[in-house]
């Protein structure tokens, strides 16, 4: 798995520096470029092509990445140790994952994928659907939140509380941190909310965010696909 | 798409002027404002960790004479100075004060991106310094676990505050991440999307460059330690076992199970590491234009700087082992992160050639910032060069657990950044607030600190080579391979940081006094290029530039340009007013 990882980085490696090479070999003691010049010049930094907004959400979709790769990576640590800590045997036992989150994860799916239809409908310029489209949207999250409240129950009740052992406190958390982050999703789905049913709010006016609540629903599905797998196959 | 610069699309909704005396300095939304307000903050919160660093000193110069420090006193006082001084005064200065404060002024904007989330920023890390302050009241007082708090006995009975005071520190520490990701996104969208026209990346001042990359490290390492404090709450707090082992207490057996403190080392200094640089990257980008502009030289070898920057900032996420391996982590990781260790030197190495080479011919003026950012070379070369010797596996194992690894990160990550804190609020206080630091009180400042800080850490050293442990309240006359002269030089330490102490009071006087009676300074009094110094006010205003924002036409480090009729030539000089001049252009 080792030599994956590091062929990944070099190749990562090798993009990032084709995307900033010609950047950086820039002589800028030498530019004493006209104002002309400045203005016909492409890339110049006063084209303004992306909104701050996005810029800053895959700045953060980039701070979440590295929090829940942590936490996976403590994830594997933790199971593995024990192993070769003396006694020789993990006190890793796995839970018996609630059926529930079957359902809960095709509930996010539906969030995500109304959310994605209020997106589009913005670019159609249809108003009444980009309003049911995003309620659904931030009511299917609603729902897949409760179901992780049950699941938690269900999980509590055959046995697995937060002491019970490693996976079960696992469980716990990431799925703890990951309903958090769907949280906060909502926080800013309500503002949006609320400034569609201003009388006078155009659609160009929300644009953005639903634009960037969508991203970051997708984002946080994928997150999830992700942690469900790993709770499964552990 | 036209141009726009983004301060300048829908100016009054994203501006908020200000209207009354609360949202001009309690609630300001103006990065300006919110510089200060950290700075003040993390240097009020520096002062504590520096009391608590004499309150040690005291202790371990003159054993039992203070009847006030008891031995978990002191490693309360050790776990907060650490914390303290590392998070909550470096990173919060370099990053909250003077990224704050630089970014748009030294890009060109009128304000951070997002205002709001800017000073939410503040006010929820003055929220942590207050949960950490907190944590000295609450039964059992603060944490004494260390400053690296590990597992096990971080939340075991044993140790100060096992019970409150590591949960106030955890607590804190989350709350400050929550603020540093608000204030990071801010200064990272703020660098790639709102430089004014004719900034490219490439005519960045190094300053700002600095600032960006440690930010960007902050927003990737962070998570580390949300993730280890998370799993520790819930250790201490619900009876988890994630980092907690199967263990014994004052001889009753716990209910923590299979836990593995090593994982918690791991989780720490992945964080720990790239905050070394977290709070280095920006005292090299600072120190550059420090150096720069006092010796009227271009900095030298401009694109490298650039490169060794990004090359620290991602060699720094694959040495974090090097801090353990002390640790009985798999011997073999020790060969990888020891050469890991040492391919660092070399992006490092050449950014101190580089400031070598720009004083070489430059016209130096013995400036109190120029002062300490010489002092910081000095510094960081000799903290630095040590490093080399603890990278390696074999010198470190006996080295480890004593002063000489004190010695080492003091010089290297404590007295060099803050050499540069100190010559750049020199620097800029003068735009900050319109007046000059008085420059005798700066001297005796500067001479005392940097004298004091050697006559401190080289007979650490030496100590350190003896073996004397670090970590201890006392060292016992029965540890008999410590000679009484070791005990001598611990008070020679001790008084010398006294005075070192002291003469921090100077400073801070100076700080207040030269607010009312310093020597007015003018726009710029240093001549500098960058666009900082050509505002059209001095402090300056709300939306900083006027009615029009500045455009850049060169790079930042026109200093001494042959045939040009002054030394240096502001970024945003265009070319036509340089006519006479022109033909010297072509220079290098």
């Amino acid at each position: 798995m080792n030599i994956w990882v590091a062929f990944g980085a070099l190749l990562v490696g090798v993009i990032v520096w084709f995307l900033l090479v010609r950047r950086f070999t820039t002589r800028s003691w030498e530019q004493h470029g006209s104002s002309l010049h400045l203005r016909h010049r492409a890339g110049d930094v006063g084209e303004v092509t992306v909104p701050p907004a996005r810029i800053a959400l895959w700045v953060f979709l980039a701070v979440i990445t590295s929090l829940f790769g942590l936490f996976i990576s403590a994830y594997f640590i933790r199971m593995g140790h024990g192993h070769g800590a003396g006694h020789g045997i993990s006190d890793w036992h796995s839970v018996s994952k609630p059926p529930i989150l079957w359902f809960n994860t095709a509930v996010l799916v539906l969030s995500s994928a109304a959310m994605q239809a209020a997106r589009r409908a913005v670019a159609l310029n249809q108003r009444r659907r980009v309003s049911g489209c995003l309620f659904a949207g931030g009511a299917f999250a609603l729902l897949f939140l409760t179901g992780q409240l049950l699941a938690w129950n269900q999980l509590r009740d055959s046995g697995y509380g937060l002491t019970s052992g490693p996976a079960g406190a696992f469980f716990y958390v990431l799925t703890g941190v990951h309903g958090l982050h769907l949280l906060g999703g909502l926080g800013v789905w309500l503002k949006t909310v609320a400034r569609m049913r201003r009388r006078a709010a155009e659609l160009i006016n929300v644009r953005l965010s639903i634009e960037l609540c969508t991203v970051y629903w997708h984002y946080l599905l994928l997150v999830w696909l992700v942690l469900f797998v790993l709770l499964l196959s552990t | 798409m036209a141009y726009a610069a983004i301060a300048d699309r829908d100016h009054a909704h994203a501006l908020h002027e200000p209207r009354s005396f609360l949202t001009k300095y309690i609630w300001s939304q103006d990065h300006k404002v919110i510089a200060i307000q950290y700075t003040i903050t993390a240097i009020a919160i520096g002062c504590v960790a520096l009391g608590l660093s004499v309150l040690m000193r005291l202790q371990l110069g003159f054993p039992h004479s203070f009847s006030l420090i008891a031995p978990q006193n002191y490693y309360q006082f050790i776990t907060l100075h650490g914390m303290i001084m590392v998070i909550y005064l470096l990173t919060a200065l370099f990053l909250g004060g003077f990224g704050n404060y630089l970014i748009p002024l030294m890009c060109g904007a009128r304000d951070m991106v997002f205002p709001y989330m800017n000073m939410v920023s503040y006010w929820v890390y003055l929220l942590a310094v207050l949960v950490l302050v907190a944590g000295f009241f609450v039964p059992g007082g603060a944490t004494g676990a260390g400053w690296t708090l590990y597992p096990p006995q971080a939340i075991l009975s044993g140790s100060p505050g096992a019970r409150s005071g590591i949960v106030c520190m955890l607590a804190s520490l989350a709350i400050f991440i929550v603020a540093f990701t608000m204030g990071g996104l801010n200064y990272v969208t703020t660098v790639l999307q709102a430089r004014c026209r004719g900034m490219t990346m490439m005519r960045m001042p190094l300053s700002v460059w600095g600032i960006f990359m440690a930010t960007v490290l902050g927003l990737l390492a962070f998570p580390a330690l949300f993730v280890s404090a998370i799993m520790m709450t819930l250790d201490s707090l619900l009876g988890t076992s994630f980092f907690m082992p199967a263990v014994s207490s004052m001889g009753q057996p716990l209910a923590y199970n299979g836990g593995s403190p090593l994982l918690f080392q791991h989780l720490f200094w992945f964080f720990g590491h790239p905050e070394v640089y977290i709070v280095a990257l920006p005292a090299f980008g600072i120190v550059s234009d420090l150096l720069s502009t006092h010796a009227r030289r271009h900095i030298f070898g401009y694109r490298m700087m650039v490169w060794a920057i990004l090359a620290i900032g991602c060699l720094s996420f694959v040495v974090w082992a090097h801090h353990m391996y002390v640790s009985g982590m798999n011997p073999y990781f020790g060969f990888f992160f020891a050469t890991t260790t040492l391919i660092i030197a070399v992006p490092t190495a050449i950014k101190v050639y580089n400031w070598v080479l720009t004083l070489w011919r430059g016209d130096i003026h013995l400036t109190v910032p120029m002062l300490f950012a010489i002092g910081f070379i000095f510094t960081f070369i000799n903290g630095g060069l040590t490093g080399l010797f603890l990278g390696n596996v074999p010198v470190d194992v006996p080295l480890s657990a004593t002063y000489f690894v004190v010695a080492h990160f003091h010089l290297v990550m404590g007295v060099s950044p803050i050499l540069v804190v100190f010559g750049a609020l020199y620097h800029w206080y003068p735009k900050m607030t319109g007046r000059m630091l008085n420059d005798t009180l700066g001297r005796i400042h500067f001479w005392i600190t940097f004298i004091g800080t050697y006559m401190i850490y080289l007979p650490m050293y030496y100590l350190g080579i003896l073996g004397l442990p670090r970590r201890y309240y006392a060292w016992d006359e029965a540890i008999t391979f410590i000679p009484p002269s070791a005990h001598t030089m611990n008070k020679w330490i001790t008084i010398s940081a006294l005075f070192v102490a002291a003469v921090q009071l100077v400073f801070l006087f100076n700080l207040v006094w030269s607010l009312f009676k310093g020597k007015p300074a003018g726009g710029n009094p240093w001549r500098g290029t960058t666009l900082e110094w050509q505002t059209p006010d001095t402090p300056p205003k709300h939306g900083n530039w006027g009615e029009k924002l500045p455009v850049v036409y060169r790079w930042a480090y026109d200093y001494s340009v042959p045939g040009a009729k002054e030394d240096f030539i502001p970024q945003n000089v265009p070319p036509d007013k340089l006519a006479p001049i022109g033909h010297a252009q072509g220079r290098k």
